[in-house]
Formats: C-alpha cells, sequence, structure tokens
C-alpha cells in the first residue's frame, strides 16, 4: 500500500498533469485526511530528492494574526503558494498548523483553479463528504424517510382554522365534533357507490354529518371530499349512463343528496355574507356563521332533499365540491361586505360567475323539486347569495373533452334568473356547449365524473344544468321530462322552456347518436 | 480562544512528515444543549395582510409603557409624575409623558408623495439616508402628539420608539425635552452556562449568486469547520464549535445581479454547502434580505423543499429571521442585518454596533418596523420587542466585522456582534459560549492578500 | 441536421477557451482578466472591452457556419512578436445534430457541464506541458472550412463588421511543429480535440 499511493500519485501528477489536492487525495484513495496530506508532503520530498523539480505546492497556513487596537485577535487560514509561505507564516503572531494543501506541475497563477480541481470529486462525494475528516457528528444522523415524510407535511400549507369564537350563539363546536366523527364513514359509504336505496335514514345523517363537517372544516374535508366526490361521481354517473333504470329506483339518490345538501348549505352560508350589512369583523366569525347557518341549512335540506333525482344530486355534488373549493378560498381571503358587492359588479363580467349563476339556477331548480313548501323562497335567495359568495373564487373552468369526443366551447350565453329581491336579473355567462351546438346536460355530467378536477367537473356539470334545467344525467331521459314541471319560482320560466327546447333536441340527439 | 493551547502540543508542521501507520482518529464533534426560542417569529396559520399597521404601534405602545414608566419613574424619582398627553397644559411644570416616537423626515419616502408624483405635483429625490437637518421628532401616545425640542439628538431617534420624555410643555406647544428615558432590556434569566469552551460559529453573506472570487475560501470555511484542515489538535479544538448559525444572504446579494442568476442552480448549490456542513455540525440558516424567503420582518425560514440532500440531516435547521436561541445556556438573538441598515438609513446610527447598542437601549428589535422596514402587519402583539436579554445580539451582513460589550444600566452585559459579509471579506465569527469572547476567523486565498485584518480586507 | 445546440455550447466553449488561452499563456498581463463562473467554477475572462468584444465577434461570427456544421478547425494562433506563428492551440470540432433523446438523458447538461468543466482545467494547465513563450506576442484566430463556406462567409451581411479573410500562408504553418494533445471531449453535442502545434523553437528570431 505504501508505494501504490506514490506511483498512483505520481502517474496523477507527473503524467496527466492533474492538480491533486488532499481532499481529492483522500477522497479518491479513501484515507483519512490528515493522512492524505502526509502523504502528499512524502510525494513532494521524494520527488525533489529525485531533483523533479517541476512540481509547484500550495500550502495550508493557519495561524493568530494579533488583532488591532482594541479589537480581538483573528484566526487566520490560508491556502499560500510555496513562495509565499514564508512570509505569510511571519505575519502571524502565533503559527498553529501548516500542511501541503496541493500539488501539481503547473505554476498557478489563479489559486481558484485548486476550487475547480476536486469540485467534481466533492460532488460525487457529497453524501459522506466527511467520512475521511477529522471531525465526526454523531448526532448528525439521518432522518428516517418516516420522519422526512412528517416534517413535509408539517411544512406543508395548511390553510388558517379559524378558532371558533366562544360567544357565538349557534355554538359551533358542539355541532363540530359527532360530525367529523362521521366523516369516514360516510365517504366510504359513498365510494361504494351505494346501490341500496334502504338505509337512507342512515345516509341522510351520514350525509348530514359529513356535510356539516365539511363545511366547518372546509379544507380537510373538502380534499376528502373532492376526491371522493369526481369518484362517486363517476361511479354513479357511469351507472346512469348505462341504467336508466336504476335512476328510477333511486339507487344512488342517497349519494346525490349529499351534495344537494351540500350545495344547499353553500348556498344558505352565502346568505348571511350578502344580507349582513355590518362589516365583517373577522373573517373566523364569519365562517362560524356561516357554518352554523349551513349546519341549520342542511337539517331542512337533508328532509328536502331525500327525494331528488339522481341527476340534480350529481350536478349538485360537483357544485359543492367546486363551492367548497371556491367557499374555503374565499374564506381565507377575510370576506367584506363591500367584497360582496364588489362580486356583484363583477359577475358581468366574469365568467366565473358565470357558473355561479349556473350553480344557483341549478340549486335552485333542484331546491324547487323538493316537495317542502319552504323550498321555494330559501333557493332564490340562496341562488343569488351564492353568486355573490361563490363568484370570487370560481376558477374559469377549463373546457374538457366530452366522453364522446365532442369538445366542449364556452359560450356567452344569457342567463335570466330572479335573485333575492324578486328582481329577475338577466347576466350573461359563460356555458359550455358541444361542438355540435346542443347543450348536452346528460353529457356533460357524465363527463364530468371522468374529470380530475372537482372544479372543472362542477362548472361542466353546471353548465349542463343550466343548459338544460332540471336536465337529467344520460340516463334518466324520462326525468328530464319531469323536471321542468319541478321547477318553480327560482328560475325564470323563460329559460326553462329555451332549455326545455334546447333539452329536446339534445335528448333527440342524444338518442340519434345512440 | 479557539485555537488557545493548541500550539502548545503539537508542532505546528506536524503534517509536514510521511505519514505512519495506523489510522488517526476523528475527533467527536461536542454536544451543547440547545433551545429554539424563535416561535413568536413564526407565521403560520392566519397570514391577514389586510391590517392596518396601527394595531401594532398600539400593541407596541401598550406593551412597552408599563416597562417605560417603571424605568422613568426609577430614574426621575419621584419628584416628577407622570403626566398623559391631554394633561399637559402650560401650568403643568416638569413631568414626563410617554408615547412612540414619530420622526418626520422630508426624505423619507412617502406613499403619499408618490401618488402626487404620479399626478405630476411634485417629483420625489431618491435617497439613500433620509437623515436631514430639519427633521422633526414628535411624541405620540394613544390619542394625542406632540413635538419634542430640547436636548434631544433627533438624528439618533428614529420612528417607533417607546420612550418617556422628562421636560415641560414650552412655547407654541412643543414639548422642552431634558431627558429621555426607553424601555431598556428585562433582566436576565438565570441559566446554567456551559461549562467548558463551545463556541457558536456565525457566519452570513455567503452569496452564492456574486460569489466567484470567494469560492475558494468558502470551500476552506466549509472544510474548516468540517475538521479537514489543520492537524489532528487543531481539529480536535475545531469540534468545539458546536452549532453554525448563517445569517442570511445566503443565495442572493444586494446589487441587481450583472448576469441573471440561474436561481435554481445557487439554490442547489446552497444545498451542497449545507449538506456538507450539516453532515459535521448543527447548522441553522436564517433568511436574508434578498434570499428567495418573504420579504417582510419577520422572514420565515427558507422551505425544506430547497434543501433535499442537506434536508436529510437532522442538524439542518431552516429558522425565521429574526433568530433567537438559547445555546449552552446563552441566548443569542440576531438578524440578518435588515433593522440595522434601516436604522442606519433613518438615522446617523451608521455604526452597526452604535445601532446594535441604541436596540438593546430602546428595548425594540426594529423599531422602524413597519414604517420603513417592511413587516407583517400584527395585530394586538409585537415580536419585535426584546423581552429576553440577550447574552449575544448579532446582525448579519454588516461591511465589516466588530465586536463591542454592551454594559446596560443595571450592570448587565450584552456583546454585540457585527458579522461581516463572507463574500467580500472572508471573515466568519466565533464566539465562545462560556466565557463571551468574540473571534473573527478569516479565509484567505488570494495572493495579493498580505494582510490580515479584517477590517482592511473589506476595504480592499 | 440540427446543429443549433451544439452550435451554441460549442460557441460557448471556444470564448472561455480563447480567454483561457490568453490568460494561461500570459498573452495579456493579468490585471485584464477577472474571475467569472463558468459552468459552476470561476474561469479568468477578460474585462478589458476592447479586447473582449474582439473576442465575442470573432466567436459570434462563426454562428452561422457552425450551425451549419461546417467548421472543421478553429485554431486559435499565438504568434510571435515578428508575427510568425510560434503555437497553434488547435480545436478540431466535430458537430454531432442534437437528439433529444440524448440530452435527456443528461436533463441539465450536468454531465455536459462536468465535461467542459474537465476541458477548462486541462487548459489552464496547459503551460506545464508546453515550451515558454517569448513576451510581446499577439494572437490571431482562424478556422478551417471546406471550399465553399469562404463565400458565403464574406456575404453574410452580419460579417461586413467583422470580415474573415484569408490566412496568409506564413501565418498557418508552425515551423518545426511538435504536437502535444491537450484534451479530447466526447459529449453528447459534439466531440472536440485540442492539441497544441508548437514551434520547436519559440525564442528564435527569424
Amino acid at each position: 500500500m505504501d508505494s501504490m499511493y506514490l506511483d498512483n500519485l505520481d502517474e496523477s501528477v507527473n503524467d496527466e498533469r492533474k492538480i491533486v489536492t488532499y481532499k481529492w487525495l483522500s477522497l479518491t484513495v479513501g484515507v483519512h485526511t490528515n493522512v492524505a496530506k502526509q502523504m502528499l508532503y512524502q510525494f513532494v520530498q521524494k520527488q525533489r530528492r529525485k531533483d523533479c523539480h517541476d512540481l509547484t505546492v500550495t500550502y495550508i497556513v493557519s495561524g493568530v494574526v494579533a488583532g488591532q487596537a482594541g479589537q480581538p485577535d483573528t484566526v487566520k487560514v490560508a491556502v499560500v503558494p510555496e513562495d509565499a509561505l514564508a512570509a505569510v507564516k511571519s505575519e502571524m503572531k502565533e503559527v498553529v498548523s501548516v500542511h501541503v494543501y496541493s500539488v501539481q506541475r503547473v505554476r498557478l497563477n489563479d489559486l481558484s483553479l485548486l476550487y475547480s480541481s476536486h469540485y467534481d470529486t466533492v460532488k460525487e462525494h457529497i453524501n459522506d463528504i466527511n467520512k475521511y475528516s477529522g471531525i465526526k457528528c454523531t448526532s448528525a444522523g439521518l432522518r428516517s424517510s418516516a420522519d422526512l415524510e412528517k416534517l413535509k407535511k408539517g411544512s406543508a400549507y395548511q390553510p388558517p382554522v379559524e378558532p371558533p369564537r366562544p360567544e357565538s350563539k349557534y355554538k359551533p363546536q358542539v355541532k363540530k365534533e359527532p360530525l367529523a366523527q362521521d366523516n369516514k364513514p360516510v365517504q366510504s359509504v359513498n365510494k361504494v357507490g351505494s346501490k341500496t336505496s334502504g338505509g337512507k335514514n342512515n345516509q341522510i345523517a351520514s350525509m348530514f354529518a359529513q356535510q356539516a363537517k365539511k363545511v366547518v372544516k372546509k379544507e380537510k374535508s373538502e380534499d376528502k371530499d373532492e376526491s371522493a366526490k369526481p369518484k362517486e361521481e363517476t361511479k354513479s354517473q357511469a351507472k346512469n349512463k348505462r341504467d336508466i333504470s336504476s335512476f328510477l329506483s333511486k339507487g344512488p339518490s342517497t349519494k346525490k343528496q349529499q351534495p344537494v345538501k351540500e350545495t344547499k348549505v353553500e348556498s344558505a352560508s352565502s346568505c348571511p355574507k350578502k344580507t349582513n350589512a355590518s362589516p365583517r369583523k373577522s373573517p373566523a366569525r364569519d365562517s362560524v356563521k356561516e357554518d352554523i347557518i349551513e349546519v341549520e341549512v342542511e337539517e331542512k335540506e337533508v328532509k328536502m332533499q331525500v327525494d331528488s333525482p339522481v341527476k340534480k344530486q350529481q350536478k349538485q355534488s360537483k357544485i359543492k365540491a367546486k363551492k367548497t373549493n371556491q367557499t374555503n378560498k374565499r374564506k381565507k381571503e377575510a370576506e367584506d361586505e363591500s367584497k360582496t358587492k364588489r362580486k356583484r359588479i363583477m359577475q358581468l363580467s366574469d365568467s366565473e360567475s358565470s357558473d355561479d349563476e349556473e350553480e344557483d339556477a341549478e340549486a335552485a331548480k333542484w331546491a324547487a323539486l323538493s316537495p317542502t313548501p319552504p323550498a321555494s323562497s330559501p333557493p332564490a335567495t340562496l341562488d343569488t347569495a351564492r353568486i355573490e359568495s361563490d363568484s370570487e373564487e370560481e376558477i374559469p373552468p377549463t373546457p374538457q373533452e366530452d366522453k364522446n369526443g365532442r369538445a366542449r366551447k364556452r359560450k356567452l350565453v344569457n342567463k335570466t334568473f330572479t335573485d333575492e329581491d324578486g328582481y329577475l336579473v338577466t347576466k350573461k355567462e359563460y356555458e359550455y356547449v358541444d361542438d355540435s351546438g346542443e347543450e348536452d346536460a346528460a353529457d356533460t355530467t357524465t363527463t364530468t365524473t371522468t374529470s380530475e378536477s372537482p372544479g372543472v367537473s362542477q362548472s361542466s356539470s353546471t353548465s349542463a344544468t343550466k343548459t338544460s334545467p332540471k336536465k337529467t344525467p344520460v340516463s334518466p331521459q324520462k326525468k328530464t321530462k319531469d323536471s321542468p314541471k319541478k321547477k318553480t319560482g327560482a328560475k325564470s320560466s323563460k329559460k326553462s322552456h329555451a332549455q326545455d327546447t334546447k333539452k329536446q333536441s339534445k335528448i333527440m340527439s342524444f338518442f340519434s347518436k345512440k | 480562544m479557539i485555537l488557545e493551547g493548541v500550539t502548545g502540543k503539537m508542532k505546528c508542521d506536524e503534517l509536514l512528515s510521511d505519514p505512519q501507520e495506523g489510522i488517526p482518529g476523528q475527533a467527536e464533534r461536542d454536544d451543547v444543549s440547545y433551545e429554539n426560542q424563535s416561535q413568536k417569529y413564526t407565521l403560520w396559520g392566519n397570514k391577514d395582510v389586510t391590517r392596518q399597521y396601527y394595531k401594532m404601534y398600539a400593541a407596541r405602545l401598550e406593551k412597552t409603557r408599563p416597562l417605560v414608566e417603571a424605568r422613568a419613574a426609577s430614574k426621575w424619582g419621584s419628584s416628577v409624575s407622570l403626566k398623559r398627553l391631554h394633561e399637559l397644559a402650560e401650568d403643568a411644570g416638569r413631568c414626563y409623558i410617554v408615547g412612540t416616537l414619530f420622526k418626520r423626515q422630508e426624505l423619507k419616502p412617502s406613499i403619499l408623495k408618490e401618488i402626487s408624483e404620479e399626478h405630476q405635483l411634485m417629483p420625489q429625490p431618491v435617497a439613500e439616508k433620509y437623515v436631514s437637518k430639519e427633521d422633526e421628532v414628535i411624541l405620540e401616545d394613544e390619542v394625542q402628539r406632540i413635538q419634542l425640542v430640547g436636548n434631544i439628538d433627533i438624528s439618533r431617534q428614529v420612528t417607533g420608539v417607546v420612550c418617556a420624555a422628562l421636560g415641560k410643555e414650552g412655547e407654541g406647544g412643543k414639548f422642552e425635552v431634558e431627558d429621555l428615558c426607553f424601555a431598556g432590556l428585562p433582566d436576565p434569566i438565570k441559566r446554567e452556562v456551559v461549562e467548558e469552551d463551545r463556541f457558536v460559529l456565525l457566519v452570513s453573506g455567503l452569496e452564492l449568486s456574486v460569489c466567484v472570487d470567494g469560492l475558494l475560501p468558502l470551500d476552506l470555511m466549509i472544510d474548516y469547520i468540517s475538521g479537514q484542515l489543520g492537524h489532528s489538535d487543531e481539529q480536535a479544538a475545531v469540534a468545539k464549535i458546536c452549532r453554525v448559525i448563517i445569517a442570511g444572504n445566503s443565495v442572493s446579494c444586494a446589487k441587481g445581479d450583472k448576469e441573471k442568476p440561474d436561481k435554481v442552480k445557487l439554490v442547489k448549490e446552497l444545498d451542497d454547502v449545507l449538506s456538507q456542513i450539516a453532515s459535521t455540525c448543527p447548522v441553522d440558516v436564517m433568511p436574508g434580505e434578498f434570499d428567495p424567503a418573504n420579504h417582510v420582518m419577520p422572514q420565515q425560514p427558507l422551505h425544506r423543499c430547497m434543501f433535499p440532500k442537506a434536508g436529510r440531516y437532522s442538524t439542518l435547521h431552516s429558522v425565521t429571521n429574526p433568530y433567537e436561541c438559547v445555546v449552552g445556556g446563552r441566548t443569542i438573538l440576531g438578524t440578518s442585518g435588515q433593522n440595522v441598515q434601516d436604522l442606519a438609513r433613518c438615522s446617523t446610527l451608521e455604526d452597526p454596533l452604535d445601532a446594535l447598542s441604541s436596540v438593546c437601549e430602546w428595548g425594540h428589535l426594529a423599531p422602524t418596523a413597519p414604517d420603513t422596514l417592511p413587516s407583517y402587519p400584527y395585530d394586538g402583539v409585537e415580536p419585535f420587542i426584546i423581552d429576553t436579554f440577550p447574552d449575544i445580539l448579532f446582525a448579519g451582513n454588516q461591511e465589516t466585522f466588530s465586536t463591542k460589550v454592551l454594559e446596560m444600566s443595571e450592570g448587565h452585559k450584552t456583546t454585540l456582534v457585527s458579522v461581516p459579509r463572507f463574500v467580500s471579506t472572508g471573515c466568519c465569527v466565533l464566539v465562545n459560549l462560556r466565557s463571551l469572547q468574540v473571534q473573527p476567523l478569516c479565509f484567505s486565498a488570494s495572493l495579493s492578500d498580505s494582510c490580515v485584518s479584517p477590517n482592511s480586507e473589506a476595504e480592499k | 441536421m440540427d446543429f443549433s445546440v451544439s452550435c451554441d455550447i460549442v460557441l460557448e466553449l471556444l470564448e472561455v477557451a480563447i480567454n483561457l488561452i490568453l490568460y494561461t499563456r500570459e498573452i495579456y498581463p493579468p490585471a485584464v482578466f477577472q474571475r467569472r463562473k463558468k459552468y459552476s467554477i470561476p474561469v479568468q475572462m477578460c474585462v478589458h472591452p476592447g479586447l473582449r468584444s474582439y473576442i465575442s465577434e470573432c466567436v459570434g461570427s462563426l454562428r452561422p457556419v457552425l450551425e451549419k456544421g461546417e467548421v472543421e478547425r478553429v485554431v486559435v494562433v499565438v504568434l510571435s512578436p515578428e508575427g510568425t506563428p510560434v503555437e497553434k492551440f488547435v480545436f478540431e470540432i466535430t458537430q454531432h445534430a442534437a437528439r433529444p433523446h440524448n440530452i435527456k438523458q443528461d436533463p441539465q447538461l450536468s454531465r455536459l457541464e462536468e465535461a467542459l468543466r474537465a476541458f477548462c482545467l486541462k487548459l489552464s494547465i496547459s503551460d506545464s506541458l508546453l515550451q515558454p513563450l517569448p513576451s510581446g506576442c499577439s494572437f490571431a484566430v482562424q478556422i478551417h472550412v471546406p471550399e465553399h463556406v469562404p463565400p458565403t462567409l464574406s456575404a453574410n451581411p452580419q460579417n461586413q463588421e467583422f470580415p474573415w479573410v484569408e490566412a496568409e500562408k506564413e501565418q498557418v504553418e508552425v515551423k518545426e511543429p511538435h504536437i502535444v494533445p491537450l484534451k479530447t471531449l466526447r459529449t453528447e453535442v459534439c466531440r472536440m480535440q485540442l492539441y497544441v502545434e508548437e514551434s520547436g523553437n519559440k525564442m528564435q528570431t527569424e
């Protein structure tokens, strides 16, 4: 071993003309750094004894230099070429150590070549760079992958969790906890794509729980729900497509109830925002109020939505998913009354608002479907409120490819509806229209299930719903016929008529394509 | 000092010899107790930037007022009484009032002037320093304000300092000041200090974006900390460095870069640098003014995702700016230098040690926040008030190294350290936790570099 | 054949190489040079505006020829004070058309950069392999191209400011040439061989 490294050094320095630093040697040969320094020294001595004076050497000098008046002494560590060694040593009050830094055949005008010479080797050995160093640190352990995962999650952005205000009379906390527990079982229920029409009560309760939890803990549940929803939508829609009769059996109705409820809840939440005259004091309070109202509305809605048609729920679920996303964002933005007002103004030119309106219209329509009498008025308010509350956060939906391959196009359409004050409002909205020019709610609903982002699915679903009021997904064709009848107050009749006629053409086209 | 006694045992040219049989050992990196006390600087959860800043000032006054009143009472005795501004009348006599200072400076950039500039009413000159002879100081409390004149060095005051002013109301509704009193620092907490020599290395301004000439000195510094340089006794002495604190500006530099730097590549380089250090020593990296972190104070830690290699080591800690920690029983508090630089802009406290002394006297780390130093709008809390007595107070990214021991009125001492930019000086700072001695550590890789003192190096 | 990728890389490398040759062979005093970060390592680049612009124009005007892959050799000739070549740094360039899958294997071009670093490093230590130069030398850049290229080069409007003229024979041939290979660079985008033809007797005046 002893002579081998000398030969290797000879080859590297003399033949390859490498600049050999102690670090390069230590890492390449695999020896302790101090040994590498000594090896270099020995090599130099040997070469010089052989009368080979082509080598130049650089040294590291470390020592203490006297400080100027009042200032403490400086510890100086310097790389010096051999010829400057004596000068540097003489400057120091105390020389602590001297050793070889590098050996090379070339005269170094530029010391930064020393950096370049071992740059690649250092990068190569970056993971165990200090294996051969003079100091080892036992506390510098590599984190386990579980640890790293935990840290990654910890440092990932967590949206602010609004602390519940004690003065709130609605006692959100009371409701929050039991709901939270129900979330998981509910989701699993949804994911299974329950065909069971029975056990509705359980599902209603669980859906209630899920929605409430969603409302309350929008951030977490939203993610879960959104992932769950597309899945369940996919399942349900896929099912619907294939099995028209399933609609009649109201198999997946429970699932859909959930999204309906959610949308209702969302619109309910937007209500207070709209009607609150006083500026919001804090986001927490507002969101809590929203939560409370949503929870309350949920209770109502659960009863209302039991018999909602499949399609409505599917769309609602998508809307809900989108809305939760949006409401969540909104909450983060600390809403203001002025903001709400701004939203109204913005809606005219805002494509997002068009989706809102779609959703509102949709929700209103579906609300009207419910047998409960109060349904007509809340949906109206819910619609407008929802528009205002959600418009801000809506992301313009990305155009989607229809499952049948028809590309969606965004088209500016006039939508008319009644706002909370009873005024007939016409707004220009973008909605997705098929290439064929028909508004195919059925297709959109099916396509939306396959989309990845709930927002997108919602938009397409909302467009679907908008284009054909009460338009059902592909399978429940009969339902579409029923839906116009069910429609009440919330949407303008004009719209429904227009949509009816459109829908009819759509249905026909659907059949023809089939 | 770190290398004391090393020369006694081993000859300096120990390694100028042939390799011996046997494998040399490795010194063990010394361990020391550590506690991160910077929780109040972390912004998480409710980041609401739509608030107005008055709440921060209100919190500051509310929290500092009792401290100032207590100190003023003990300083000026019971012969003079505390009066609120609204109680001041011509015949109030000698009294003292407590409030926040506001310094009206013509040269300070003002948003109103900027807007008027947009309407081309009056152009605003761009100034490096906002100090001028026409500056005025006004004391404001919760409801009123009064201008201060008299025995007050306006050029050394800044906006945002809570103080008590002793004097009497003079003509023209101005308060004639005799003396000022500030909050000062709280009493130190008795802690168990480490008994042996343990060192903390403070370095700042690696500035990888412009570092070309400084690459070899940086390499030397990393090697030195890792124990690659020197002989075994020296490495054993270096093993007493138990913590490295990198105080900001590791990636980017102040001036606009000549060539647009590839930040991703630079962050990767930084990751490699930190990986090398973290594998051998606990290291805390603070964000600096121009690092990829949020701009407002307090700056949040650089994100973990930037350091995939170095982050695997449990010794790498990404911390906030300002940073407060307790190492070996000593409280270390410091920033990446923004507060000191802002003080230099707004006043004549240009020497970083002067600025740090004033910081201690005022008991507030960054009084010019949020006026001229961008800050997060806190609501009801004021994290920049110094609530723990710092044994070591440092400011990074200064032009030169300097240090001073400041003795506070109660006899408590704190060590002030100005950490220079490594890219231009090649210097970092060693602090002995036991004795609170401070020593610069310089790395040189230049042929022409014969003079050693860090001050002259910086002048080059 | 798309040589645009290799063209950019070769042009940058040529500029760095010319600067390094001028620094290492001390054709210009070291004060004219400052370190710049190229390929993640510090290299000495010229900062004198006149010299810097000359080098960049030289290299830049090669762009149209390189883009077509028609350059066979680029030569940096070191001329003695009398004007005779004493050293020739010959860059034999073989460009490869950039094939996407080749580049993809090295997404950040890190391997390429490593190869370029090694090239620069070798160039920097070249003076250990060569005989010392007399003082007062100057340099010129020559390219060897196929027959059909010079007319197009001169016709190129961009080259009107900076024309390439046919080199005189005296400036091309080195007396008593002695070849010293320096480095061969093999990457996905190009293959470059660098060797030096040095005159047997540099100090001798004609």
